[in-house]
């Protein structure tokens, strides 16, 4: 090996506090030039704070960035991308119906004589980000009109158009297939064979593991490892991610199998965009996690079911009622209930926890064609006081905290007498202390008889709280957890695609 | 733990109640509209206290702006769900057409006359209803284009002519007093009261407004949101249908394009009235007063001699004020 050169950009100490919440705390860590470093850890773990301290999209509560041994102007995005700091995000960002050439030089357009646009030296540039990605994409063709791994790569092209010394990668393959995922792989090594420093972003730990010469494990904000290559395997990386504790005793404790359980759901061969032929049952009393990466499934599927995404072939009963394709309306009448946790798809800002709690279940409210706010009022506050919320029920909903928000949606989905809960990342925006407040709420739900399905991005949540795990991979069903296969470590061991490292033996 | 407290675990949170701070500032945002319409009213008739400050005048007032309330309260409907309606104006002159010359060459009578204005009205705004819910075509193009239709057939079938031969019955619409009110300004009041109910105490009024604040919100909800638009813009249809027989039964003939001029003090109403209550929401009451400030303030400053013009730039720097007021304070999004 080489002799190792310096690091020539560190993080020191640096620490991030929303709150009562620190997000980051005192990570420390340096990469040198041509390094392609894996960075991973749990939800919450501060991998995109630490990220956004590097460019400048946040200011750290304390420690510094050095770049080069001197210290970096904290909190400003034009001071990170003049050092030569960019980032990939996760998301598509471009503009459709633009040329390649003008997404990849967006925001930095060589400009001549009073702003006149200087179209050769634009396609040229773009042409020489596009190149040092070792892909071919036609600079002129606009970008509606590119596959997604093309799509992809404009963007990065986009970022290598500043020039960078360290490209920062947030999940750069999710969604795509493995065969384009490979490509994407490859032209971050040729990136990094020039000497530009990779940050690699991700959950796919098999990808990580072949990718990078070193990874960093953070956990809860601070560096938990640094493990060089050949010690990052996956089997380590999933136990230093999510540790399980000895309490973890794979999934809820058994519940009493009454035979008075029903079928609540009943899907059948579904496939549609992104899902491939998932069949699931569900009963009342049950709770199945779904666990898969962005884009493989299992999001998609609650999706499907409660009518946001049409299927093109199979079926969805629920509670014996078929499901048109893409009707939310039939999804709700059948008793099908949506419960996320971003808010924006859930709750109606200006509207008081009243109008918030009853929508669906305004008919039971209705004397011929005007709803009776007596018999509305006095139903609320029951149904408040039986999801443990707080709070006056004329009050605007945004007004409430995160965590109350979300008990209010429990609150209209017990109203609406739902059978089969959907729920989408519930605590997503909720802070640590309400976290198990919802939980509560989530067991109380399934004690009365509803069946839930779990998507999640925490997997300790979906260990805690599910009976069994489903799991997916690009649109199909890959795996089931259940019992003492069900601890944190194996559902993301499961998700993140080596079963065989994971599976206790049976 | 500091998470706590400021997150809101149940137990640590009595959240104050909105409603509850009462500050000069907060009464004077919520009441702004009453409040300037009061201070108009107080101006006027200090200005010209023998003309402005008689009941005739008064009579007056909410006779010419029948026409008005009607269709701002209409587009309130629209506005509600978050949605435009470019074509009312445009709409009222075609059902003005139509109802008008069936009576005038068909000789049907005031009751049918009535009914087809209306049901024209009503059918056009099922068109864009039915373009902005299904096609999903952004209802500001929409109700252009169906509006620039309407337009169309009215001239085609009209010819530009004027039309006279109403019925008696018809031109008392506009000449009936009941107990001294005239009958037009009490038709209005019974517009808004009915779009009022409609919207605060139906289901439909709850699904119109959820669609209005967070459509996504709504699908999820289960709320069938095409059809809350559709029905959205046959409301407004409706009242356009009806705004075109009080126009005519007043004017005592069909005249072209006897709509195209309420289109945006309609718009400039439902904005005031959406500063009542502070919040910048829509709502039928605040649509209704909206019109009768504008109304007032046009009558008053006629009544002091002064050009049309003034009338019209007031009436601006009103709208503006209210609004611009609390846009400030809660950083843009107006109508959400």
């Amino acid at each position: 090996m080489a002799a190792e050169s310096p690091a020539w950009i560190e993080t020191v100490e640096l620490t991030k506090r929303y709150g009562g919440v620190l997000a980051l705390d005192g990570a420390s860590l340096g990469v040198r030039a041509g390094e392609i470093r894996g960075l991973v850890g749990a939800n919450g773990a501060g991998k995109s704070t630490l990220v956004k301290c590097l460019t400048g999209m946040v200011q750290p509560s304390a420690g510094a960035v050095l770049v080069d041994g001197r210290p970096l102007p904290l909190g400003r995005p034009a001071e990170s991308l003049r050092r030569g700091i960019v980032c990939v995000p996760q998301e598509l960002t471009v503009a459709p119906t633009m040329t390649v050439a003008e997404n990849v030089m967006l925001g930095h357009e060589p400009r001549g004589l009073l702003g006149r646009l200087r179209e050769r030296e634009l396609r040229r540039s773009a042409q020489v980000a596009l190149s040092s990605l070792s892909f071919d994409i036609p600079v002129q063709a606009s970008v509606a009109q590119l596959p997604l791994i093309e799509q992809r790569l404009v963007m990065i092209a986009r970022a290598l158009s500043y020039g960078p010394r360290l490209a920062i990668f947030d999940e750069p393959t999710a969604t795509l297939s493995p065969v384009e995922a490979e490509r994407l792989l490859e032209s971050i090594r040729t990136l990094a064979g020039r000497g530009v420093s990779v940050l690699y972003v991700s959950h796919q730990l098999g990808e990580v593991e072949d990718l990078c010469e070193a990874v960093t494990v953070l956990r809860d904000g601070r560096v938990a490892a640094e493990l060089g290559r050949g010690q990052s395997t996956h089997r380590v990386l999933v136990e230093l991610i999510a540790t399980d504790r000895a309490g973890d005793r794979g999934g809820r404790a058994a519940r009493d199998d009454r035979a008075d359980r029903e079928v609540v759901l009943d899907a059948r061969d579904v496939s549609g965009e992104r899902l491939r032929g998932v069949s699931m049952l569900v009963q009342s009393g049950e709770v199945v996690g779904l666990a898969g990466l962005a884009g493989s499934g299992a999001r998609e599927l609650l999706l499907t079911i409660c009518g946001a995404i049409p299927f093109a072939s199979g079926t969805i009963e629920v509670a014996g009622r078929r499901l048109r394709s893409g009707s939310t309306a039939d999804a709700v009448a059948a008793g099908a209930g949506f419960l996320p946790g971003d808010r924006s798809l859930g709750t109606f800002p200006n509207h008081s926890v009243r109008h918030n709690v009853t929508l669906p279940a305004l008919a039971q409210h209705t004397r011929v064609f005007f709803v009776d706010s007596r018999s509305e009022r006095s139903a609320v506050a029951t149904l408040l006081a039986r999801v443990a919320l707080l709070a006056d029920q004329e009050q605007t909903i945004s007004s409430l905290s995160g965590g109350n928000q979300q008990k209010a949606l429990v609150a209209r989905w017990i109203a609406s007498g739902a059978r089969l809960l959907l729920l989408d990342d519930p605590t997503a925006g909720v802070d640590v202390a309400t976290r198990p407040e919802i939980h509560a709420q989530i067991e109380s739900l399934v004690a009365s008889g509803a069946a839930i399905l779990l998507v999640s991005t925490d997997v300790d949540e979906l260990a805690k709280l599910s009976d069994r795990v489903v799991v997916f991979e690009r649109g199909s069903v890959t795996a089931e957890l259940r019992d003492v296969n069900m601890t944190p470590a194996r559902v993301l061991g499961a998700m993140t695609g080596r079963m065989h490292d994971v599976l206790a033996p049976t | 733990m500091s998470a706590a407290a400021e997150g809101g675990g149940a137990g640590a949170t009595v959240p104050l109640r909105r409603r509850g701070r009462i500050t000069p500032r907060a009464i004077a945002e919520r009441w702004s509209l009453v409040l300037a319409s009061v201070a108009a009213f107080a101006f006027f008739s200090a200005a010209r206290p023998s003309t402005f400050l008689t009941l005739d005048n008064a009579r007056a007032i909410l006779d010419d702006s029948s026409v008005l309330c009607v269709l701002a309260v209409g587009i309130t409907a629209i506005l509600v769900i978050g949605e435009f309606d470019l074509s009312i104006g445009f709409v009222a002159g075609l059902a003005g057409a139509a109802g008008v010359s069936a009576m005038a060459f068909h000789d049907l009578g005031t009751g049918a006359a009535v009914a087809i204005a209306i049901g024209a009205g009503a059918v056009a705004g099922l068109a864009s209803g039915l373009a902005v819910a299904y096609v999903r075509i952004p209802s500001f193009v929409a109700t252009l284009a169906v509006g620039s239709i309407a337009a169309a057939i009215e001239l085609a079938v009209t010819k530009t002519a004027i039309f006279e031969g109403l019925s008696p019955s018809y031109v008392q619409i506009a000449t009936t007093r009941i107990a001294t009110i005239p009958l037009r300004a009490i038709i209005a009041a019974g517009v808004a009261i009915l779009f009022l109910v409609l919207l605060r105490a139906t289901v439909y009024g709850r699904h119109a407004m959820s669609v209005g604040d967070n459509v996504a919100a709504a699908r999820f909800a289960g709320v069938p949101v095409e059809r809350i638009r559709v029905t959205a813009f046959v409301l407004a249809g409706l009242t356009a249908g009806l705004a075109a027989v009080l126009v005519t039964s007043s004017a005592g003939q069909y005249y072209p394009n006897l709509g195209t001029g309420y289109l945006l003090p309609a718009y400039a109403a439902a904005f005031l009235g959406a500063s009542l209550g502070g919040g910048l929401h829509f709502n039928v009451l605040g649509s209704y007063l909206g019109v009768l400030l504008l109304d007032m303030v046009s009558t008053g400053l006629t009544m002091m001699n002064q050009p049309s013009w003034v009338a019209a730039l007031v009436q601006g720097i009103v709208l503006l004020v209210a609004v611009a007021g609390i846009a400030i304070r809660r950083g843009g999004a107006i109508g959400r």
